[in-house]
């Protein structure tokens, strides 16, 4: 009796192991990153059986049937596998990577958070609306005389972007695309840029009239602003997601924004300087935009991904 | 009585607080172009005459454009107290020595007056001027501006110039192995420190710079707070880069921190506000040379710095200045 218990006891114990064994030896990717100019670095949760340039198919998300050539094979330590291509892998993009043996398919793209966090710097800094489209200038030369009004706009602005940019997209994706009214996208964002803006401007002034007596000004302003339109008609040419337009739509608020409060502290400091009598008021504004451009020239070709 | 004229009174009567200085403008500017001199005349020994083209072009172009923008305006004449010299100067020690003269003149023109003359003068500008003249430059002459480096020594082997990269190019394009290799192995960085390397004519020599700033900073002339905090910015940004004594030697980092990062115009008032813009010119550095579209990013981190002073002296105030409530 104790005997046959000893042996099931015994069976059971290199059942379980064996099973154990047998997931230990079901191999998944943990990692894989894209490493410029051209490595992908993989990590795996057990050993490869095989490890030769044939066993890798890496194809570009958006060209499932052409294979980027593997040019070499390296195995490191932690089961740590990195390929070399014969052509460059931008980290930023989409890939599929499928294995022969044993057959998997994973998806290499960089993390949601990071293409998130690149839109909104290249919204603010590297296509700063106003330094490198010059877009928004009415309101930029109309509001940056004074600290306290560039920063009330700078905040209202922003806010408003963000609103008019997700009521646009819903509008577009759910509407505008399934009727297939895409030529009617600037009359309809105008539209939604002017509702929305006299929507906030009643609310705040029914609900919160103090803050409406010191910043409802601005609202009025905003509505005739070209950056406003731009968002939403970029998100729309370029059918981006509701995330990666929320993304544009913070960037290009904050870009203005930060725009806004440098050109206002400088223009501050300008009142004291003894600028030649035809280059008073607009001319030195524009003039310093002008040098303002230039330094924002350095953040021109930023790529967090290289 | 009547044809004497009225003595002078002996003493001058007015209102205190009563300073006296021997210091002067001009007096200022003409110490720190006399400390720009060793590491000019290094940059024209090492890449011959078309350096000194450069220079001469450049100077000429800002002196000439000051000289016109006081008959414009009417003003008395401030070439003599050394601001566009100095300006002049210090755009060509920026510039790669073979970029043709007539660019240089043309970029010492626009520094003067698009960078200082149109906000009415010496001490009234926001950027600096020699910066606005190197940034204008890349946006009008990209390709002299990039290919314009000469192997050191080149013009005395009887060839007009040896164009090559500088390191960090080379490090950018390819990686720090093809640098190393570039500056002559891993002992390269007595290079880097005497100036024997490919780079913009004033920028080569560690040591000569050092010697003009410790002549500066012993007339009292220069604080050390900007460099500090420009050095400080940089290493924290390429510490992980695992070339980071090569960031440190190699570039306009020495040049751009103990002569533009400490100019008295475009430089926050305080020292803490000195600190943090100089630590805002190291990490804009680090970021542009590593993620930028760029391999040297100095000129247009202190231009992006000298943006943020008019906000850097709203927040460091000097003490009894400051005003009840917080500033924004």
């Amino acid at each position: 009796m104790s005997r046959a218990r000893a042996w099931l006891t015994a069976a059971l114990a290199a059942l379980s192991l064996a099973a154990g064994t047998a997931r230990a030896a079901e191999v998944r990717v943990l990692s894989a990153r894209v490493v410029a100019p051209s490595e992908l670095r993989l990590r795996f949760s057990a050993p490869l059986p095989r490890a030769d340039a044939e066993n890798f198919r890496l194809t570009h998300a958006q060209a499932p049937d052409i294979p980027i050539p593997v040019s070499r094979v390296r195995l490191a330590d932690g089961n740590r596998v990195v390929l070399t291509f014969e052509q460059r892998l931008m980290p930023a993009e989409h890939y599929r990577l499928e294995l022969a043996d044993p057959p998997l398919a994973h998806d290499v793209r960089p993390a949601a958070w990071a293409l998130l966090l690149s839109v909104m710097i290249a919204a603010a800094f590297i296509n700063n609306f106003v330094f490198t489209r010059y877009l928004g200038l009415c309101i930029f030369f109309g509001v940056s005389k004074k600290r306290d009004t560039a920063i009330g706009m700078g905040i209202v602005f922003t806010l408003v972007m963000i609103f008019t940019a997700m009521v646009s997209w819903s509008l577009d994706t759910f509407v505008l695309r399934p009727l297939q009214l895409g030529f009617f996208q600037i009359l309809v964002f105008i539209g939604v840029v002017a509702s929305v803006v006299q929507f906030l401007d009643t609310m705040l002034r029914k609900t919160h009239p103090v803050l409406h007596r010191k910043w409802g000004i601005y609202l009025m302003l905003i509505t005739t602003n070209c950056i406003i339109l731009a968002v939403p008609l970029l998100n729309a040419q370029a059918s981006n997601g509701p995330l990666d337009s929320l993304a544009l739509a913070i960037g290009s608020g904050a870009g203005f924004a930060l725009a806004l409060f440098l050109m206002s502290c400088a223009r501050e400091r300008l009142e004291y300087a003894r600028v030649p009598q035809p280059f008073q008021g607009l001319p030195i504004a524009f003039a310093l935009a002008g040098l303002f451009a230039l330094a924002f020239m350095g953040f021109s070709g930023l790529d967090f991904f290289r | 009585m009547s044809g004497t004229p009225a003595p002078r009174p002996p003493f001058v009567v007015t209102p205190g607080p009563h300073l006296r200085t021997s210091e002067s403008t001009a007096g200022i500017m003409w110490w720190v172009n006399a400390a720009l001199l060793p590491t000019t005349a290094w940059g024209v020994w090492v890449f011959g005459p078309p350096a000194l083209e450069v220079i001469l072009g450049a100077v000429a172009g800002a002196v000439g454009a000051e000289a016109l923008a006081n008959r414009l305006m009417k003003q008395r004449l401030t070439v003599k107290n050394g601001s566009a010299v100095c300006t002049g100067l210090l755009l060509a020690l920026t510039l790669p020595p073979l970029v043709p003269w007539w660019a240089a003149l043309i970029g010492g023109v626009f520094a003067i007056l698009f960078g200082k003359m149109i906000f009415g003068g010496l001490g009234y500008n926001l950027f600096n001027p020699a910066m606005i003249g190197r940034a204008f430059m890349m946006a009008s002459f990209p390709v002299a501006m990039t290919i314009g480096w000469s192997i050191p020594r080149a013009w005395y082997s009887r060839l007009e110039a040896i164009t090559t990269a500088t390191p960090l190019g080379v490090m950018r394009e390819h990686d720090l192995q093809a640098a190393l290799h570039l500056i002559g192995g891993p002992e390269g960085w007595f290079r880097l420190l005497i100036g024997l390397r490919p780079g913009s004519i004033g920028e080569v020599s560690v040591v000569l710079i050092l010697l003009g700033a410790l002549v500066l900073l012993a007339r009292g002339i220069i604080r050390l707070y900007a460099p500090l905090g420009v050095f400080f910015g940089l290493a924290l940004m390429t510490s992980f880069s695992g070339a980071a004594w090569l960031h440190m030697l190699s570039g306009g980092v020495w040049l751009a921190a103990f002569f533009m990062a400490t100019d008295y115009v475009t430089a926050p008032v305080t020292r803490p506000g000195q600190l943090v813009f100089g630590v805002l010119i190291g990490l804009l550095t680090g970021l542009i040379r590593m993620w930028g579209g760029y391999p040297e990013g100095i000129c247009f981190a202190i231009l992006i710095a000298n943006a943020m002073v008019p906000a850097l002296d709203l927040w460091f105030r000097p003490g009894r200045v400051q005003t009840a409530g917080a500033p924004s």
